[in-house]
């Protein structure tokens, strides 16, 4: 837009931005002049949380990005009405609130679901491990990675990778020599939404895997905790802004990750 | 966009803007209430009894666990009345010079809720293998009443129990809820909660730990708030906690 001074169009936006980081700027100023972030570096709890939030969501990452590209480039490369159906239901755990996701994973997967029924019976219980907390955490955010790569699969030229495959790759290898370099941005920037989605998780997390200490309370259900316990809101912000901090240097080397380095920009 | 328009969009987004704030302040002539998630089938109940004259003030009733509720006053909700589901959260709140009247409302006995079909018979039952139990949070006044139980337990069964515990929620409905769908064999939750419901029954534990509901008349709050707290605070009632599973305390 050709700058014309100030109107609406610069300021509302200008405030809109500062919306944005005032929240930010007040977490990190509350820290720093009434938390106690060393008290809560030093708590056991705390690292726990942290440790699992950041394994289930590295975890839950790599289940999307290893089983959703593969989903995601079908998706986009098969012209059915069935595909097309797909996608969007692909897209509903973006609308359902997270605790609905929860109550959902529950009917399907809980000890007396429709699923989870069947595998009890053999001994295998998947509500309150673990592995209940990647479950609903890919289920609300794979979505966000798969909607990324669709996109990216769906824009690129498909005729190169014709071209590889009369030259004689294989296709694996003009997946990973031709495809990838042209859709990586796509896909980087979905990884790093998916990751991130994952690590906020809440409402589904507390209903389908429940909070221990250790087990599956991760940090958003720690800050929750923290929050309405005698520690409150000092405590909360303190182990909120250990999560930012750790967040945000993650996220940067994984976007380091994302710089194309393939031949073709 | 040439300045008319400009302008005129600049209007409608002030407009709408404004409409939000308009929406945000809430009728001066309301009362609200914060009550525990376990009070969700009394505090209705008691309101219904209160004699309303022609300009009462609206009541309005919001649960939650009564920890959640605590820190939401102590950050500056417009709350007149508050009843926790124990005395600690009340404490909390006067230590900080919010609380202008306390009253004890009732007693509530923790129970073991068990699916009806349930082959669990008393507490050693909760020892076995393969059990899953659901707890409050250590902050929720029902899970600080069950480390209370767990500590008076002899110490190999404690152990045991701790180890079938799958899940510390946030509020005592999360904990009964876990028990009802069936993902866990067994909840610590309060007598009343069970008789609540239909499908569960009380296994009871032979430990006499109580909680004392301690209602709350919040400063600030206004005059009409501090009649309808005597009267939730009143003896008429005893008969409605009685029915809803609490025991009623003599007031002192």
């Amino acid at each position: 837009m050709i700058s014309s001074g100030w109107n609406w169009w610069t300021i509302l936006p200008v405030l809109f931005g500062i919306f944005f980081t005032l929240p930010l700027i007040g977490l990190i100023w509350f820290a720093i002049t009434d938390g106690n972030v060393a008290a809560e570096l030093g708590s056991r709890t705390t690292w726990d949380a942290l440790q699992l939030s950041i394994v289930t969501a590295t975890l839950t990452l790599f289940l999307a990005v290893l089983l959703g590209t593969p989903l995601a480039y079908l998706l986009a490369t098969s012209n059915t009405g069935w595909s097309r159906l797909v996608a969007t239901l692909l897209d509903l755990p973006l609308v359902l609130p997270p605790v609905v996701s929860g109550i959902a994973l529950l009917t399907v997967f809980g000890r007396t679901g429709y699923l989870g029924g069947l595998l009890s019976e053999v001994g295998v219980t998947l509500s309150f491990t673990t592995a209940a907390v990647i479950l609903a955490q890919l289920f609300v955010a794979a979505p966000y990675y798969i909607r990324a790569a669709y996109g990216g699969f769906t824009a690129m030229d498909h005729r190169f990778e014709g071209i590889a495959y009369t030259l004689g790759l294989s296709r694996w290898k003009t997946f990973r020599n031709v495809t990838l370099p042209l859709v990586w941005p796509a896909l980087a920037g979905g990884a790093v939404l998916c990751w991130a989605r994952a690590l906020g998780e809440l409402g589904a997390t507390l209903l389908f895997a429940g909070s221990l200490p250790g087990r599956t309370q991760t940090m958003p259900l720690a800050i929750l905790s923290a929050f309405e316990s005698t520690a409150g809101i000092a405590g909360a912000v303190s182990i909120a802004i250990i999560l930012v901090v750790s967040a945000f240097l993650l996220m940067v080397i994984l976007h380091r990750f994302a710089t194309p380095s393939g031949a073709y920009r | 966009m040439d300045g008319r328009r400009s302008r005129a969009a600049g209007a409608v987004t002030l407009l709408l803007l404004s409409l939000l704030l308009v929406g945000s302040c809430s009728a001066d002539d309301t009362i609200q209430i914060f009550a525990a998630s376990s009070l969700q089938d009394v505090i209705p109940k008691i309101i219904d009894g209160y004699p309303k004259t022609g300009d009462a003030p609206k009541i309005e009733i919001v649960y939650g666990g009564s920890q959640t509720l605590a820190t939401q006053i102590e950050l500056g909700a417009a709350t007149a009345i508050f009843l926790s589901a124990n005395s600690i959260q009340v404490d909390r709140l006067e230590s900080h010079g919010l609380v202008k009247e306390r009253m004890p409302l009732a007693t509530n006995r923790l129970v073991i809720a068990v699916p009806n079909d349930s082959s669990l018979a008393d507490i050693t039952g909760l020892t076995a293998d393969g059990i899953r139990l659901a707890i409050g949070a250590v902050d929720v006044p029902v899970g600080a009443l069950t480390q209370r139980v767990f500590a008076s337990l002899d110490e190999s069964m404690q152990l045991q129990i701790r180890q079938n515990v799958v899940t510390e929620d946030p509020n005592v409905r999360l904990v009964l809820s876990r028990v009802q769908i069936g993902e866990v064999d067994a909840a610590f939750v309060y007598r009343s909660d069970v008789i609540a419901v239909d499908d569960l029954r009380a296994i009871e534990i032979p430990i006499d730990v109580q909680n004392i509901y301690t209602g709350a008349l919040i400063k600030k709050a206004p005059v009409s708030a501090a009649e309808l707290f005597a009267f939730i605070s009143s003896e008429v009632n005893s008969s409605i906690w009685n029915e809803k599973g609490f025991e009623t305390v003599s007031s002192q």
